[in-house]
């Protein structure tokens, strides 16, 4: 059913509703195998809501997704989403935490902490296998999330504003740390943030969403020579790019905030 | 939701309605619910009146207390002051031990782990004690049940007036405030959801000792007249008592909540 | 900069500590300020009905010796036990079962909370006149007293399971019994702790007031036979002996709430 040429996710006419107030959509969405696709917004728009109806946590009132050529009929085994740092669990220590994927997934033990052990060492965090979150920063507690979503070989990676709870040191140190990962598995992202400089940084793609309800306005290829490092960022096409967003997104955002308060 | 949801059950949102009812909706019909078989139960004949009377009769009995002279002086005027009394000495010892806390880290040290284990303690085993003392009138009473209640004062207060932000208290400082000025001006208002939460607990625990002590051992007063006709095996009379006490209980509590609500700047 | 960011949480996870004197100190002379008060006033009061410490304890001695009041201690123990344990397991597992639906939560809460609120002692007549008097009637008022909170506070907590993790464990396409296993259960922990060491306190009331009202043995009953034979230094001895009951296992509990926040406690 899948072909190197399917995208990984192809979503059409999406919409939700909560209730009375119309959300998202309705928008189309085609990520490619191994593309990274960010969507930047101004807050409350709907970006998140997006990446919850592609990852199964999500029902649409209207749309089809199609993820590697196939319906969405629930969580997919080979698609991981990261959250925000906080999403590690507290009881349980680095290792633990990063072979959580696989233990619910019924490997066995020792294979399992095998695995862990080597994404830990991947993720620059050995030495902390018997740490527990809350004596982590919360930097590293991100690159926990982050082991435990490469934990299950995945084709595909949805990332709702992981980095939102960080400082902006933290916040581009684990940008480049993501770049690295993604290179090395090699698989698509769609990545959900309202960093306009981390979308540039990252993406193959940036699509940029008006306000509620969220439907794209603009889509900006980023076209920077891949690895990429922060350094990439003063490169004059990466500025117009951030330049070119930031100037859809401030209109949007203006009527936004007065609409809100 | 018309087809099928591909979302694992615990995530989904919480429907508005389930079979056409909100939630508040099926509040009121597991109440009804219960009501209806315990009436029907009762009038069954499968149980003695002696055991249980329809909720029917327990309510109009309950009705008829109020129109009881002696019922309304000697029962319910009279706990009615000794929960009043109670409460108010509580309060007022209260936030003042609290504020005391607060101030000198001596008698919060002293005190601290006496208020975390103190409801661990069964308090009314005192009661005995004070009878000895004092007699079976109003004064052990009160002396218990404030007793009972203040410390849930204490401990909420002590909150209130602990997480007042250390920002607000510097403020305070720089502008050379008075420590009257500062409790007035500043702890007082800042501590104040967490007294008031403190207060409304404390009611509850008041109405709560009041009604215990006298069921347990009093001559007049709420307690005692559901002690006094389960005694005389006037099961219409224990019941009706049960009734009112718990629906004053409530209303009491309901009452309090509402007025106290109406200070408190978290819920502006 | 990750070697420092570990020794700063661990910095901030760390109790504070004041400088001077142990922790234990201020609480303990606090006790003996207390006990040389009584002691002294007794003296100077010199009165039948205020025994002195001393005396108390003399008294506290040789009832320990008469096999009647060890039966009455191994009475209370037994029930309180049985009565305790049902209401922790009960209590907990239903609160989790509903805690589970938050639409069923919003219906069920309402009355539960309601029915918390009524001062339960009132309801003990009904207990005697369905299960007689004996252990069984003031066993299940001691369940029905603990196990109300309980049942409440696992509601809360189970309810409050972060949605992060619940998003979490879906996108893994978790089983509700995983789920339950693996998220539910290690979240609400700290809760179950702070219930346990509640409901200790509030099933030891409830038993002991219902053993006042109505027993033919245990401590409740001792209390209220010294109370009519007016011995004021037995029932002063056996208060001080319920108090210790009460606190060993009370400071017991709390030591395992804390090792079980410690480790289990989300910080948003």
């Amino acid at each position: 059913m899948s072909s190197a040429t399917t995208p990984i996710v192809r979503a059409t006419q999406v919409e939700q509703h909560f209730g009375p107030v119309h959300a998202l959509g309705p928008v189309d969405l085609r990520i490619e195998r191994g593309e990274f696709v960010s969507i930047v917004g101004p807050s409350g728009c709907g970006k998140s809501t997006l990446l919850e109806i592609v990852g199964a946590l999500q029902d649409p009132a209207s749309g089809t997704v199609e993820i590697d050529g196939a319906p969405v009929d629930g969580p997919r085994r080979r698609t991981a989403i990261v959250f925000q740092e906080s999403a590690t669990l507290p009881w349980r220590t680095v290792l633990d935490n990063v072979a959580f994927a696989l233990e619910v997934r019924g490997i066995g033990r020792k294979e399992r902490r095998d695995k862990a052990r080597e994404l830990v060492q991947i993720v620059g965090l050995a030495g902390f296998e018997d740490h527990y979150p809350a004596q982590l920063s919360g930097g590293m507690r991100q690159r926990v999330a982050m082991a435990r979503a490469m934990s299950t070989e995945p084709d595909l990676i949805l990332a709702d504003e992981p980095f939102g709870a960080l400082d902006e040191q933290t916040r581009m140190l684990m940008a480049e740390e993501l770049l690295r990962v993604v290179d090395t598995i090699g698989c698509g992202v769609l990545f959900i943030t309202h960093s306009i400089q981390e979308a540039v940084l990252l993406s193959d793609r940036v699509l940029v969403m008006g306000r509620r309800p969220g439907t794209f306005i603009d889509e900006v290829p980023i076209d920077l020579p891949r690895p990429r490092s922060h350094v990439a960022l003063s490169e004059q096409s990466a500025t117009e790019a951030q330049e070119r967003i930031w100037a859809q997104i401030r209109s949007e955002a203006e009527v936004a905030m007065r609409s809100e308060r | 939701m018309t087809a099928r949801s591909v979302v694992p059950a615990y995530v989904r949102p919480t429907p508005a309605r389930v079979a056409g009812m909100p939630a508040r909706g099926w509040t009121l019909v597991l109440l009804v619910v219960m009501v209806a078989s315990l009436e029907l139960y009762a009038r069954s004949g499968a149980v003695s009146r002696l055991d249980l009377i329809p909720v029917s009769e327990m309510a109009t009995r309950s009705i008829e207390l109020l129109g009881d002279r002696d019922f309304v002086v000697d029962a319910l005027l009279r706990s009615a002051l000794l929960i009043c009394v109670s409460f108010v000495a509580s309060a007022l010892v209260g936030v003042g031990v609290a504020y005391a806390m607060s101030r000198y880290r001596w008698i919060h040290r002293a005190m601290k782990p006496y208020v975390n284990v103190f409801y661990a303690l069964p308090i009314f085993a005192l009661y005995p004690v004070m009878v000895v003392m004092f007699g079976t009138g109003m004064v052990p009473i009160i002396l218990l049940a404030t007793l009972f209640s203040v410390v849930i004062v204490i401990a909420n207060s002590l909150v209130g007036f602990e997480s007042t932000p250390p920002i607000v208290t510097k403020l305070a400082r720089s502008l050379e405030m008075t420590p009257s000025q500062q409790l007035r001006k500043i702890l007082l208002p800042s501590a104040l959801p967490d007294i008031l939460a403190g207060l409304k607990l404390g009611l509850g625990y008041a109405i709560i000792a009041v009604l215990a002590t006298e069921f347990i051992l009093a001559t007049t007063g709420l307690g005692q007249v559901v002690n006094r006709a389960y005694n005389n095996f006037n099961t219409v009379d224990m019941y009706a008592g049960i009734v009112f006490v718990s629906v004053f209980a409530l209303l009491a509590n309901l009452t309090l909540s509402a007025a106290l609500s109406s200070f408190d700047w978290r819920r502006r | 900069m990750n070697a420092r960011s570990v020794r700063e949480s661990h910095r901030g996870a760390s109790t504070d500590r004041h400088p001077g004197s142990p922790a234990w100190a201020p609480p303990l002379v606090l006790a003996g300020l207390i006990v040389i008060a009584w002691a002294v006033s007794s003296s100077l009061a010199d009165s039948a009905v205020y025994p002195g410490p001393a005396e108390a304890l003399e008294s506290l001695w040789s009832d320990l010796s008469s096999s009647r009041f060890l039966g009455s201690v191994v009475d209370t123990a037994r029930v309180l036990l049985l009565s305790y344990g049902a209401a922790v397991v009960i209590g907990s597992v239903a609160g989790m079962m509903l805690g589970l639906s938050a639409f069923w939560s919003g219906a069920a809460l309402p009355l539960v909370y309601a029915l918390n609120s009524i001062p339960k002692i009132v309801l003990y007549p009904i207990f005697l006149l369905f299960l007689g008097i004996g252990d069984m009637s003031r066993g299940s008022f001691a369940f029905v007293s603990g196990v109300l909170p309980m049942f409440l506070i696992m509601v809360e907590a189970t309810a409050g399971v972060s949605r992060l993790h619940l998003k979490m464990s879906a996108s893994l396409g978790m089983s509700r019994w995983s789920l339950i296993r693996r998220i539910v259960v290690p979240s609400v922990l700290p809760s179950l702790a702070a219930g346990m060491r509640l409901c200790f306190g509030l099933t030891l009331i409830g038993l002991l007031l219902a053993e006042m009202f109505s027993g033919s043995s245990g401590l409740g009953y001792e209390l209220l036979r010294n109370l009519s034979l007016a011995r004021v230094e037995n029932i002063m001895g056996q208060v001080l002996l319920i108090g210790v009951l009460a606190l060993v296992p009370t400071l017991a509990l709390q030591q395992l709430e804390l090792r079980i926040r410690r480790r289990y406690e989300v910080t948003a």
